[in-house]
């Protein structure tokens, strides 16, 4: 696959799954903003996540996770698809 | 009205769709402030109505210069693996009802009304895009026996 570049939101995601047990108890269905491997705030949408996070830390500076353990259905790709995405 | 119209390619229903980076606005932008312009390119989406989100080839996304914000775990038949999630703005190209001047049916670019989270994807020779329920629930479809289909975006 075309190489994308890693760094804030990759770190933010391994930290964002170490917490994840203990957040769906109480933010389930929620969206964590978050900026140095830390949670910055929850909110409703991913947008308004993106929103503030792209005032605060700046493009490429934040991530945003939903609080969720479900696992969705990509429909053909998820039968047809391949492998090794990042 | 607005109507998207295809023919079924390999029993796979493509549209011709415009993706482009979504930038969030400032809340203190003055409503002076001068509008910019940004061309829409042309891809090929595949409708999946078994697809639960929209998806873009890497391809795209590097095209489009569209700057991840998150990962999204995804399993599949084959394995699984972590994806890239980003934010666009993604609209469908239609044919409308009004003639042009020289009697064509308009081409027009129909933007949904709100940025659409995406899922990146492997590169393939078929289609650029899928576009899932999360944007296909919004309109209406007709398939006709041919294989020629209708999206009804308005």
């Amino acid at each position: 696959m075309s190489a994308i570049p890693k760094g804030e939101t990759e770190r933010n995601y391994a930290a964002f799954m170490s917490q994840l047990p203990d957040l769906l108890e109480k933010f389930c269905g929620q969206f964590a903003l978050m900026h140095g491997q830390e949670i910055d705030g929850f909110f409703q949408s991913a947008l308004d996540a993106i929103a503030v996070g792209h005032e605060k830390f700046g493009e490429g500076g934040y991530s945003v996770q939903e609080v969720t353990d479900e696992i969705e259905n990509l429909g053909f790709y998820s039968y047809a698809g391949g492998a090794g995405q990042a | 009205m607005l109507v998207a119209r295809g023919k079924l390619e390999r029993l796979q229903a493509i549209l011709e769709v415009g993706v482009q980076k979504f930038i969030p606005q400032p809340t203190a932008l003055d409503n002076q402030d001068p509008s910019i312009a940004m061309p829409v390119n042309t891809y090929r989406a595949l409708l999946d109505t078994g697809a639960q989100r929209t998806c873009l080839t890497n391809n795209t996304i590097a095209s489009e210069g569209l700057v991840r914000h998150g990962h999204k775990f995804i399993r599949n038949v084959h394995d699984e693996a972590t994806h890239s999630l980003f934010m666009s703005n993604i609209g469908i190209w239609s044919d409308g009802l009004d003639m042009g001047q020289n009697g064509e049916p308009t081409r027009s670019h129909f933007l949904i009304d709100r940025p659409v989270e995406v899922i990146n994807i492997e590169n393939n020779s078929n289609f650029d895009a899928i576009l899932g329920m999360d944007v296909l629930c919004a309109f209406s479809f007709k398939f006709e026996k041919g294989g020629e289909f209708e999206v009804e975006l308005n």
